[in-house]
């Protein structure tokens, strides 16, 4: 199955239509916190019993053949395969602050929210979900499809050298 | 049981559920966004 990490379900559901297995929305985050994950795409394996028996961060990529050959030991032993992933340990201040920014959004408290994730990001700004939850808020025309890779590589320098804030002025204090 | 099956996520259409529901023989979970 597939979770997606967006806060918005509605986004989400758009992109997860052209998907054939069940898919589930993480909108606070929160497995985040639990597997300790800046970024995406991420895979996990649980057992029949509900223990975890593999992990791969930040570079599930489908598309490479090694991610393919780990799912495929994933299922053929049904236990611990593959090398374990080290933790990126996000903030849990960052975390908190995010959550707490979904939580706005879904009550339409936009400007709050956004407001919220911008502190969350300042208190760990190597979290690309949260970075990247704020851009598809701010710029969805840049998140079309196909999704515009070039356009977050350019935002990324461009914030990178004239800070966050400043390059992304709707943000409120 | 890992925590991480226990938390409460969303369907498509805004409903409750926990990935427990889903366990398998394994349960793979793909993480992935819109963004």
């Amino acid at each position: 199955m597939t979770v997606a990490a967006d806060a918005d379900v509605e986004r989400a559901a758009l992109f997860a239509q052209r998907i054939s297995v069940p898919t589930l929305v993480d909108t606070r985050n929160d497995l985040a916190r639990l597997f300790g994950y800046r970024a995406i795409p991420n895979g996990f394996a649980f057992g029949r019993d509900g223990t975890l028996i593999g992990s791969k961060i930040a570079a599930f990529e489908i598309r490479d053949q090694a991610t393919r050959d780990l799912v495929e030991t994933w299922v053929s032993t049904k236990g611990p395969a593959g090398d374990a992933t080290p933790l990126q340990e996000p903030s849990p201040e960052a975390l908190d602050l995010f959550a707490e920014g979904s939580r706005l959004m879904r009550e339409g408290r936009r400007d709050e929210a956004l407001a919220a994730w911008a502190r969350a990001f300042e208190k760990g700004p190597k979290n690309f979900v949260i970075r990247k939850q704020i851009w598809r808020s701010l710029y969805p025309d840049r998140f079309g499809d196909p999704i515009d890779i070039a356009w977050q590589k350019e935002e990324i320098a461009r914030e990178d050298e004239i800070g966050f804030r400043a390059a992304n002025p709707a943000l409120a204090r | 049981m890992h925590p991480a099956l226990d938390v409460e996520l969303v369907d498509l259409d805004g409903r409750g559920h926990r990935l427990r529901e889903h366990l398998g023989d394994p349960l793979i979970v793909f993480m992935w966004a819109s963004w």
